[in-house]
């Protein structure tokens, strides 16, 4: 996709291919792509811990630090991202897949 | 055995039959697994709910029957006249092993049969050719076919089609026994190095894989 | 996968271990393919895209092409006329892209061959060649890694293990107002010990919290590892043989250390093969206590009246997605219809169902890989299309991994679908829990 006159490329699974290239606006446009019209604050809460924690530890979070820092339950999680935090809120986010079955 | 018939011709075919029992044999020797000491294929699990049946027979017997049933196994179910037309050629092949064995055994006893029966068991051999033939003209026209297809593949139906015209040849009384014999013979030696060695192999194969299902609880369905 | 170069040495340590692979499998199924074609109507894969190296007899013909060249004689004195192939750069690089990104293993081609030869084997084969000569996805070798070091694929480390155990059980007991819910781990002397799927742990709690609450009313003495809790195995989806018998292994030496009677997987597919069957191959040994999956134990609880299940409270459509390694591979068909006849109101069938299901499109690892994403979401629309025909709301489906590739493909094709473990739908009916 185009974002302010730059390209940028998603791999085959929709997660950026050069995650520093993220910002706010990248997030809104993944995230209309995920279903979410408009980011609330909600939205913003887990994406910007996600992105945080990502930048310190190199990993995305596990779910339960995500829910206690945005005081929300899990199944509101899935209800503010219905792909789950994995390939929801980590590609809204701008991380590159997590390993594994997700 | 009548000595009299046992010419060049018919000692020759006897000697490719074996040729072509030994060397399946061996081939068949050395697709066995091989494991060091006397650990068993798959003995070492424990049996419980998830191998309620764990009946090797039971699953064997499965894999050979309903398992390859056209109303069941989608290679038959979703090509009804692929596998119409298979099974003919193969009933005509399975058929023509008899032949081999009475025009060593009994012949020229067969001459004693009616004229009539002879007829009809070669309209019923050319039949069985025409469908190896239509397998053919499949296999040379299907662009799939012809990517996945060697020289083997068309070698050996090329054989099954002339094999069975042979023998319907013979009883119509166009061509002798000594050219059904030879064709035979050609086909035994050739058994053993191309495809057609899944004469042995299906069972195997079919055998193995019931082995395993059948112990994972999985066959008999 | 990215192309590979292969020396000299790469190309014997293949034949080498290509030999060693014949001779504990065997090779029958090698010899027995008469190259019918008829098994692309079978593969979910040729289905979504009818190319001839999606059908699975050119799969195959990866590995029996290589075979024939090497251990028969018509392929060491007449190689092209039996289409013998040699060990080269050109033939592994395609034996690489057929076995890892054009197939997931499921079985399908296997069941239905009309000569019987065990094609998804065969793939196996060629994954094991692969991994040998140590060329597999990245995405796939770096998971194995993960879990080789770390004892489980998404590197969760123990006090992660804990704070999360002890999180979802407060939840739980809030939502539940059932006290005795908890989350023992590393509990000695436990009856049961569940291994779980890091995703459970991760990203998705609530089927290891549905699993809780079944354990709590069914008074069940369980626990959990904190080190070695992997249902997943990793080695198995890489090829990697000697991977899969150490993450084995490890959870055998974590059994004895907590001195349980049984150890009960999660819902999982590959991990339930992997676990059940393939590890004593790997292993080589008897195991020295009962493994089984926890659908079967749910099912016991039923039967047995330990727990007591209230149907009406599942009273949206529901049907039930087989995972092919625990159903086709793994044997575990009847249990989940069983629960879910005790636990929904209103079950119905996909078609086909049982050993002759469709794979999800995201098994054999192909999930993981992400250039595989195009072609796993493109095959999925079988699956997308047999949940349409069912008019169900809820898909339940024994595997984590099946529940990505659902979700995904719920997206992509708009189906309006929910996506349940079967752990969720048993808790949801679960009686004496009052909500």
């Amino acid at each position: 996709m185009q974002v302010e006159g730059k390209d940028i490329l998603f791999d085959k699974d929709g997660f950026m291919t050069e995650p520093s290239l993220w910002n706010e606006i990248v997030a809104k446009s993944i995230a209309k792509e995920e279903g979410i019209e408009e980011m609330t604050e909600e939205h913003w809460k887990v994406v910007n811990f996600i992105r945080n924690y990502w930048k310190e530890n190199n990993l995305a979070p596990a779910v339960r630090l995500v829910c206690q820092e945005a005081g929300i339950g899990v199944r509101q999680l899935y209800k503010l991202f219905t792909s789950g935090p994995a390939r929801g809120a980590c590609r809204v986010a701008g991380l590159p897949k997590p390993d594994g079955c997700v | 055995m009548n000595l009299n018939s046992l010419n060049t011709i018919t000692l020759f075919s006897i000697f490719s039959l074996c040729w072509c029992l030994i060397a399946l044999a061996v081939q068949v020797y050395l697709s066995k697994k091989r494991r060091s000491g006397s650990y068993r294929y798959q003995e070492y699990s424990i049996k419980n709910d998830s191998a309620k049946y764990d009946s090797a027979f039971k699953a064997i017997i499965y894999n050979f029957t309903k398992a390859m049933s056209p109303f069941y196994k989608e290679s038959a179910k979703l090509y009804p006249v692929k596998f119409f037309i298979g099974l003919v050629m193969h009933l005509g092949i399975f058929c023509s092993f008899i032949y081999f064995f009475l025009l060593i055994i009994i012949s020229p006893s067969i001459l004693i049969l009616p004229l009539q029966l002879l007829h009809f068991f070669g309209f019923f051999f050319l039949l069985t050719s025409m469908a190896a033939v239509v397998l053919l003209i499949n296999r040379v026209t299907n662009i799939e076919l012809k990517e996945i297809s060697n020289f083997d593949d068309y070698f050996s139906i090329t054989m099954m089609i002339c094999f069975l015209a042979s023998i319907s040849l013979n009883l119509f009384g166009v061509v002798s026994n000594n050219v059904v014999l030879a064709i035979t013979s050609f086909v035994f030696l050739y058994v053993p190095f191309g495809k057609l060695r899944h004469v042995v192999f299906f069972f195997l194969v079919r055998v193995d894989f019931a082995k395993k299902m059948g112990h994972r609880g999985v066959y008999p369905l | 996968m990215k192309r590979f170069k292969v020396d000299f040495k790469k190309l014997l340590l293949a034949e080498q271990v290509f030999k060693d692979i014949l001779n504990k499998n065997g090779s029958s199924h090698l010899n027995a393919c008469v190259r019918c074609g008829l098994c692309g109507q079978s593969c979910h894969i040729y289905l979504a895209e009818p190319v001839v190296q999606n059908l699975p007899v050119s799969k195959a013909q990866q590995v029996s092409a290589l075979f024939r060249r090497y251990h028969t004689l018509s392929g060491k004195l007449f190689p092209l006329l039996v289409g013998a192939k040699e060990f080269s750069e050109e033939s592994l690089n395609e034996l690489a892209e057929s076995v890892f990104e054009r197939c997931t293993g499921c079985g399908r081609c296997s069941i239905n061959c009309s000569i019987g030869v065990d094609v998804a084997s065969i793939v196996r084969m060629g994954r094991n060649i692969l991994a040998s000569i140590e060329e597999i996805p990245s995405e796939l070798h770096d998971t194995t890694q993960n879990q080789l070091q770390t004892g489980n694929q998404m590197s969760i480390t123990e006090q992660e293990l804990n704070d999360t155990a002890l999180w979802i059980a407060d939840d739980l007991r809030m939502e539940t107002g059932v006290e005795e819910i908890k989350i023992p781990v590393d509990q000695v002397g436990a009856k049961i010990l569940y291994l779980v799927n890091p995703r459970e742990v991760k990203f998705f709690p609530l089927s290891l919290s549905a699993a809780a609450a079944i354990f709590a009313s069914a008074k069940e003495s369980w626990t959990i590892a904190s080190r070695f809790f992997d249902v997943t195995n990793y080695g198995f989806f890489s090829g990697d043989n000697k991977s899969a018998a150490i993450i084995t292994n490890n959870i055998f030496e974590e059994a004895k250390k907590l001195q349980v009677q049984e150890i009960v997987l999660s819902e999982c597919g590959h991990g339930f093969r992997a676990f059940r069957w393939e590890g004593a191959n790997w292993l080589e040994r008897k195991y020295p206590i009962p493994v089984r999956s926890v659908l079967e134990l749910i099912l016991e609880y039923i039967k047995d009246e330990r727990i007591t299940l209230d149907k009406s409270k599942n009273n949206i459509k529901v049907t039930l997605h087989d995972p092919c390694n625990l159903v086709r591979w793994g044997g575990v068909i009847s249990p989940q219809r069983e629960i879910l006849a005790a636990a929904v109101m209103d079950f119905v069938e996909m078609i086909p169902n049982r050993e002759q299901n469709f794979c999800c499109g995201g098994g054999g690892g192909m999930l993981a890989i992400s250039e595989c994403g195009e072609r796993r979401i493109k095959s999925g629309k079988i699956k997308a299309d047999q949940i349409r025909n069912t008019k169900a709301k809820i898909v339940a489906t024994p595997c984590h991994n099946c529940a990505d590739q659902l979700l995904e493909l719920n997206k992509k094709y708009a189906l309006g679908i929910e996506i349940q473990s079967i752990s969720e739908l048993v808790f949801n009916a679960l009686k004496w829990i009052t909500k």
